[in-house]
């Protein structure tokens, strides 16, 4: 009789923890992420939000409401950072492309040898990230530096500052940063060529469609989907940009062509003036997801029509 | 007993747990020495935290003397600026805030931003005067790190600028540069030296360094000029007559016709001094103290040709001299213990010891007159053709022109180099043409850069 009650309590016991376990478990499961994400995304994004209607002076602070974003938006200085980084993602997006996805469609040739070994090297530079590759462009691009060496043999009285010429300062940042990030979008081009159907080309083939028509009218649509992640990331990864240039010319740069939309809020983290900081930063935000669902509505829009 | 989670799980939970403990256990206050000093520059670091020799170094005097410990630490000069700007935002004192620091004239503006009495830094003029320094230190180098004429910061430095030359090639063009007292005489010489170098087979030849694209060398001229782009009082000083003044001559010299042109900007870093002095590509350049040192060691190649001569003088100014770059040692206002710290400071900047230690291998003179040893002055220089070099940097220093910092000093930089850029830039264009817009041109760029700084600086302004 006492073992049956015994048991009974045990099994009590077992069903309701295995209750609490079913109901808290849970909770407990995604708590890391929750707290992650609450300490170094949430709070930060709302701490900023808040700074960004505050002007500050070390310690001292007071509300400004909207003034930093007045000011943000009427200053010249913002505006030039925002056409210098307008232009800079453009030109990502006009040469980092094309270059990627035609490496891509030479190494995706049926008598590529070596195809790893030219993987790794066209994706290594992506490994090293974008300061080392200023640091490296720098001493290339300077003006006795190995480029210029090389261009002075064919001629010889050759003199381009790279560096510090503002004219020439913005295709050595559109140069460095492609020798970063073409080996990337490489990498992603050459996967989604690779899940094409290869019975498509045959195909086309037996259809007596040219290269030119096979490439429009198969490769395109079947790496349309990964075509549109790379021009997104370019988009975003260029609104973005900032070591590269800063690093590279070690401040704004000749003319302010190294100012970006980011170097423009780090300059006025420098002076200390956190809330106009975090107000730039929220227009930048406000831009690049704006840009990011209009490009997705027009590439899903391009997709659609063509089905 | 089989943990359930697999091994490797197992393996990085004890890695965690043991990490976690020895964290806890050499917590870092543990042992902290009574002075903690922040350095950025690994020169100054090691002068003061490395024994020279078979000698004690400077922190270890200062803890033989006093009995108290203390730790000089060599912090990246980005890292050390973050982490001082939270600390000071924060009000967070010791143990996180050291007990002094060393701070950069291109990194101090932002902790001038706030009110006087709410500065992260300490006052020192009490201290100065407590200790008998007051009269003591260049008036004018303690103007940079003042605000509202309260003193912040003790200089490190003068930092004086000079002309530095290849008298060789010169000479052989017939011209002594030395003997250019007024800007115009320098430019005279520089353009016959010029034409001698080309029409001798070298087309490259340029006579001074000049930079195109930033506003270093204008600005240093500005600064001999008497004119600070942001003035002590946050007056903006970029339409000024002579700031306008200036930057004509400046287009002129770099970008003019051929005549009166005789800049060209130089490759960055040490290859000025490995590659464009000793190639003849350029002949001449300005110097503070700090890059003479950088000079001979990197352009070995021109040893004994190499002379140094005062700035040129500006019509309207008395100033034989600039000043570029610099730095400061200061006190937190929260540190632990400030006389102690004002000691330290004493030890390791305002010593006979550390001027001694300062002096050999380079030509940097301190802030503090007394302490410039006199018997080094007139050595001859082997580098310099055996020139008294350290006499002209004791010359010099002692007149060096004031530069304030404001927390906007670095904006009305990026200002000027874009105004300077532009006004290059149609220089450039007009130069075989028609120059007579050069000087309107000059004044609209110049206005325009005026007004965006002048919005940045009230945009900036933090009043109570």
């Amino acid at each position: 009789m006492s073992t049956a009650t015994g048991e009974r309590q045990q099994d009590g016991i077992r069903r309701r923890l295995w209750a609490a376990q079913a109901k808290y478990a849970p909770y407990l499961f995604v708590s890391p992420f929750v707290v992650l994400f609450c300490a170094f995304l949430l709070y930060p994004l709302l701490r900023s939000l808040y700074m960004s209607v505050h002007q500050y002076a070390g310690s001292q602070s007071r509300v400004v409401a909207g003034r930093n974003f007045a000011f943000v938006l009427r200053d010249e200085t913002f505006w030039l950072s925002v056409a210098n980084t307008v232009g800079y993602t453009f030109a990502f997006l006009l040469f980092q492309i094309p270059a990627a996805l035609g490496l891509a469609l030479l190494l995706n040739g049926p008598r590529v040898v070596g195809r790893n070994l030219f993987r790794f090297a066209f994706f290594a530079p992506h490994l090293v990230g974008q300061v080392f590759v200023a640091v490296i462009f720098g001493l290339m691009l300077s003006r006795n530096g190995p480029l210029n060496s090389l261009l002075r043999v064919v001629w010889p009285s050759l003199e381009i500052n790279w560096i510090s010429d503002p004219w020439m300062a913005r295709p050595a940042v559109v140069l460095a940063s492609m020798w970063l990030s073409v080996g990337f979008g490489m990498i992603y081009f050459l996967a989604a060529l690779q899940s094409v159907d290869k019975e498509l080309y045959e195909a086309a083939d037996v259809d007596g469609a040219g290269k030119w028509s096979q490439f429009r009218h198969v490769t395109l649509p079947g790496i349309r989907p990964v075509l549109m992640f790379m021009i997104l990331t370019g988009t975003i990864g260029g609104l973005q940009l900032f070591e590269l240039p800063y690093v590279l010319f070690n401040g704004p740069g000749p003319g302010a062509a190294g100012l970006t939309i980011v170097a423009y809020l780090f300059a006025w983290v420098e002076i200390g003036e956190l809330g106009t900081a975090s107000a730039t930063g929220w227009v930048l935000a406000t831009v690049v997801i704006a840009i990011a669902i209009a490009q997705v509505r027009i590439m899903r829009r391009g997709a659609r029509d063509e089905e | 007993m089989p943990f359930h989670l697999g091994k490797p799980i197992l393996v990085m939970s004890i890695l965690a747990v043991a990490a976690g403990i020895t964290g806890a256990l050499t917590r870092r206050d543990r042992g902290r020495a009574e002075i903690e000093h922040w350095a950025f520059s690994e020169q100054n670091w090691r002068l003061i935290a490395q024994r020279s020799g078979t000698g004690e170094s400077l922190v270890e005097r200062f803890e033989r003397e006093t009995g108290h410990s203390a730790d000089s630490k060599l912090i990246q000069y980005r890292a050390m600026n973050t982490r001082l700007s939270s600390l000071f935002q924060s009000r967070t004192g010791w143990p996180e805030l050291p007990d002094v620091i060393d701070l950069e004239v291109g990194s101090v503006g932002r902790y001038f931003r706030p009110p006087v009495d709410e500065m992260g830094l300490m006052p020192l003029d009490d201290l100065i005067d407590k200790h008998g320094w007051r009269g003591r230190i260049l008036e004018n180098r303690l103007a940079t790190w003042s605000k509202d004429g309260v003193i912040f910061g003790i200089p490190q430095d003068v930092h004086p600028v000079m002309i530095a030359y290849n008298d060789a090639r010169f000479r052989a063009a017939g011209v002594d540069l030395a003997s250019s007292e007024t800007w115009d005489d320098f430019v005279a010489n520089c353009v016959k030296a010029q034409a001698y170098w080309r029409a001798n087979g070298e087309p490259r030849a340029n006579a001074f360094e000049m930079w195109e694209s930033s506003a270093g060398t204008i600005i240093t001229m500005l600064l001999q000029r008497g004119v600070n782009l942001v003035d002590q009082d946050g007056t903006v000083r970029l339409t000024d007559e002579k700031t306008l003044d200036t930057l004509v001559r400046y287009c002129l010299m770099l970008e003019g016709p051929e005549a009166g042109r005789i800049g060209v900007s130089t490759s960055p870093g040490s290859d000025a001094f490995s590659q464009d002095l000793p190639h003849g590509y350029v002949n001449a350049m300005l110097c503070a103290d700090w890059r003479l040192r950088y000079l001979r060691d990197y352009g070995s190649a021109m040893a004994g040709q190499m002379r140094v001569m005062p700035m040129p003088r500006w019509p309207d100014s008395p100033y034989r001299t600039s000043t570029f770059g610099g730095s400061m040692v200061g006190i937190p206002r929260d540190a632990r213990d400030p006389e102690l710290s004002w000691r330290y400071i004493e030890t390791t900047y305002l010593s006979q010891a550390s001027a001694k230690a300062r002096a050999e291998g380079t030509y940097v003179v301190p802030a503090v007159p007394e302490l410039w040893d006199q018997s080094t002055a007139d050595v001859p220089d082997p580098y310099y053709g055996g020139q008294a070099v350290r006499r002209m940097v004791f010359d010099l220093a002692a007149d060096v022109p004031p530069r304030y910092v404001s927390p906007t000093s670095s904006v009305a930089e990026v200002e000027m180099s874009r105004a300077l850029i532009s006004a290059l830039a149609y220089t450039r264009e007009h130069r075989d043409t028609d120059l007579s817009g050069l000087r309107e041109h000059c004044k609209s760029v110049l206005e325009g850069a005026a007004g965006r700084l002048r919005r940045q600086v009230d945009h900036a302004r933090f009043d109570k």
